[in-house]
């Protein structure tokens, strides 16, 4: 029984000059958990939007052949309809929840299909608690946190009972704790009531060991259509830039074909006797220690951006930073994570003066370019090529986009295109602010986001970005913060913080255990290779485990 | 029949026209958005104006409307325009007579936007809403004499009529020629856009290749 059937689909957005879905054929049965993987702008969103009716009827352009949604033709059933058979969930929560408080937001897709008020008490009930949303039913839709807010906004689509749902990057603005729990969330729906899943997403780390089947695409044709193990021995030879990092580990180490997930390829590595010994739990200094005065002196000189005993108090008394301490020296590359609410947009609003601090001090050596999180608020003109210079367009790799509308990119040339706008400037700033800018980029346009960073540091200025995203903050961090209700509980090099942590910590970094703090695939790698010679050396066996590995595998 | 009667059986029977026309072009739920957000702007030009006589930027928004989205979308803007705006300035016999007014202005400005391809630059624009203003005023002077000049009505009431209000046509002409010189353009680039994104071209997808089964070769 297919809930979603594309036959033949070619979609031309207005004005574009190729095709965002080219003939695409493709049925997805019930019950079935897809993920749809692809690079920027290959035709993830578009053919979302064509799944539940908003492509072509809020895009125009041209449209060819047919998408049927649980029976529903979308050429006779406009999205009003189709949203009965197809709950939706985009990027931004925000600008889709309409009612001000929960309860009215879940209750809001009922009273539209005209269902008596017992039955709407009782749908909204069963998707609260489905959610685990029930004690927030009370509470406004404003104040919630990200993470929160994206659940409300799931529950809000699925409170109908839909036969699929389908999310464009749900996860892209969750904290990695929120994120997880959300994939995880959808297995336990397509598990538990068959609903179907199709999902797309950039970080296929987090949903590949979910997912029943993988759907890749490019330039607006499926590529690849396999189960998750089919679809990484396909990305090894076809897309190297779609492959997790732990295929990357296991296809670095010569494991083949390369197993999913981190438990397994863990499994993998151990069979071979390739698993470094697990770092000891011994907590580690990655303290964030008030500097002596001494060493404030001497950093408040030269210092590029300098926070002393920030806080930021909201006027009902709550508290966004706690006594922040904080020396950025130019040239600096530093990250800043923490879970949702935990006060990084904050900090980085107050460093950019777009805040102000209620007590402590704030010092800045010249202009701070702030990027925020919706880089849409930052394109004002109607062509690409008028938002910047033409030397800033082609800095982003946007040049040949100039003649397209700004709010017609996909999410990921958008994100670069607003970076160029804060960049784009005659006195080049003394502090870059990105917060979370990884948001819809794909791994290439991720690892072009990380030369840019170390550009921008090498040509002395202090880079600070905030980010859920540890495989970013590997590649192009030299300092990573964590946050954590208003105070910064660690501040030290990558492999100290990435390396031992559960959720701050790379996928590389949880399959070695924190082993010997690699963190990219190439890191561990080298460690395997060492530690399959000292397991040689000391057994002259190949297949025999490193027995601190084991152990500490047995406890875990 | 008095003048008074037969002018709002007119007036009624081009309401309803206009309505009628709309209604039955079906438009989807995004027009309606887009119409009845662009007829909200036009009530709320006129209210936020409402201190200074006769410059307001109604006219323009109801006109560009007119040019950018076609006849029946810009007919309804100017004529819900002006009965949400009457909630605030008072509704009264006059009401209906803007609606029409208004209407008109919408459907004059789809005429220039399909005269000129919906591509008309700054001054053309500026042009068109100085002479819709003056056209709008006109009319509803109309209204006034048809309405109040009473059992005597003759040519010379009307004239002192246009003559007194000569300076706030003047006022309501330099207001429409410089707001749309101010927003013309980009107002109707805007509009543009949404019209682009609310139409669709569906069509079949192409036949699929025929696979041709080798043939055997006849010459040996």
């Amino acid at each position: 029984m297919t809930v979603l059937a594309f036959e033949r689909v070619s979609y031309r957005y207005p004005g574009a000059d190729r095709l965002a879905l080219d003939d695409l054929s493709l049925t997805i049965g019930e019950g079935e958990f897809c993920v749809l993987a692809g690079l920027s702008a290959s035709g993830k969103s578009t053919l979302l939007g064509a799944a539940c009716g908003i492509v072509p009827r809020l895009h125009g352009g041209e449209f060819a052949g047919r998408v049927t949604v649980g029976g529903l033709d979308t050429r006779d059933h406009g999205p009003g309809a189709v949203a009965a058979v197809a709950g939706v969930l985009f990027q931004d929560p925000e600008t889709q929840t309409v009612m001000s408080t929960v309860r009215a937001e879940l209750a809001f897709p009922l009273e539209n299909r005209g269902w008596n008020g017992a039955a709407i008490a009782r749908g909204v009930e069963e998707a609260a608690l489905a959610l685990g949303i029930e004690d927030l039913l009370e509470r406004a839709t404003h104040e919630l946190s990200g993470g929160e807010l994206q659940r409300v906004a799931l529950g809000a689509a699925l409170v109908g009972r839909p036969r699929v749902v389908l999310l464009d990057e749900p996860t892209s603005q969750l904290d990695p704790v929120a994120g997880d729990e959300l994939i995880w969330l959808l297995r336990r729906l397509n598990e538990e009531w068959g609903m179907a899943v199709v999902l797309a997403e950039h970080r296929l780390e987090r949903c590949l060991a979910a997912a029943d089947r993988v759907i890749a695409l490019d330039e607006g044709r499926v590529v690849c259509d396999a189960d998750p193990a089919g679809f990484l021995g396909w990305a090894k030879t076809y897309a190297p830039l779609l492959q997790t990092p732990a295929a990357r580990l296991a296809a670095a180490v010569g494991i083949e074909p390369a197993p999913v997930g981190v438990k397994r390829t863990r499994a993998a590595l151990r069979e071979r006797g390739l698993l470094p010994p697990r770092a000891a739990v011994d907590g580690g200094d990655t303290a964030a220690r008030r500097p002596r005065r001494s060493e404030r002196r001497a950093a408040s000189t030269g210092a590029a951006l300098e926070l002393r005993g920030a806080w930021f108090e909201w006027p009902d008394g709550r508290a966004t930073l706690r006594g922040v301490d904080l020396v950025l020296r130019p040239g600096e590359r530093v990250a800043l994570m923490g879970r949702n609410g935990a006060g990084k947009s904050t900090l980085l609003r107050c460093a950019a003066g777009l805040a102000k601090l209620t007590r402590g001090r704030i010092a800045c050596s010249g202009r701070a370019a702030l990027l925020l999180q919706h880089p849409a608020d930052y394109l004002l003109a109607d062509r690409v090529g008028d938002e910047v210079s033409a030397a800033g367009l082609a800095t982003a790799g946007l040049s040949a986009l100039a003649d397209r509308h700004p709010h017609d990119l996909s999410g990921g040339e958008r994100q670069r295109l607003a970076l160029a706008v804060v960049l784009d400037a005659p006195e080049p700033p003394a502090v870059v602010l990105l917060d979370e800018p990884t948001r819809g980029m794909d791994r290439s346009a991720r690892e072009e986001l990380g030369r840019q960073v170390r550009e921008l540091a090498a040509a002395g200025a202090a880079v600070l970005v905030t980010t859920h995203d540890p495989e970013l903050v590997a590649t192009c961090a030299e300092r990573v913060l964590l946050m954590a209700e208003g105070r910064l509980i660690a501040d030290a090099p990558p492999a100290d913080v990435l390396g031992g942590g559960w959720y701050f910590a790379t996928e590389t970094a949880r399959v070695l255990g924190g082993a010997g703090g690699a963190l990219l695939p190439e890191e561990g790698a080298a460690l395997c290779d060492v530690a399959q010679r000292s397991s040689l050396a000391m057994t002259g066996e190949r297949n025999l485990n490193p027995e601190p590995a084991a152990g500490a595998e047995a406890r875990a | 029949m008095s003048w008074q009667l037969a002018s709002l059986l007119v007036l009624a029977l081009a309401l309803g026209g206009g309505f009628a026309w709309y209604e039955r072009s079906r438009p989807p739920a995004e027009m309606l958005a887009v119409v009845a957000t662009l007829a909200g702007l036009a009530a709320v030009g006129r209210i936020a104006f409402a201190p200074v006589p006769s410059i307001k930027p109604t006219t323009d928004i109801v006109l560009l409307s007119g040019f950018a989205l076609g006849g029946a979308p810009g007919f309804v803007v100017g004529a819900v325009g002006a009965l949400t705006s009457n909630m605030f300035f008072g509704q009264g016999p006059w009401t209906p007579w803007q609606m029409l007014g208004w209407g008109l202005v919408g459907l004059g400005g789809a005429a220039l936007g399909r005269v000129t391809r919906r591509r008309a630059p700054r001054w053309a624009l500026a042009i068109a809403c100085g002479f819709a203003g003056f056209a709008f005023l006109t009319f509803i002077d109309a209204s006034t004499w048809i309405m109040y000049s009473g059992a005597e009505r003759s040519w010379a009431q009307f004239v002192a009529l246009k003559t007194t209000a000569a300076p706030f046509d003047v006022a309501q002409v330099v207001g429409n020629v410089v707001f749309a010189l101010a927003f013309g353009p980009g107002f109707v680039r805007a509009l543009l856009r949404f019209r682009t994104r609310l139409e669709v071209r569906w069509s079949e997808p192409p036949p699929a290749p025929v696979v041709v089964a080798p043939v055997p070769s006849v010459t040996r």
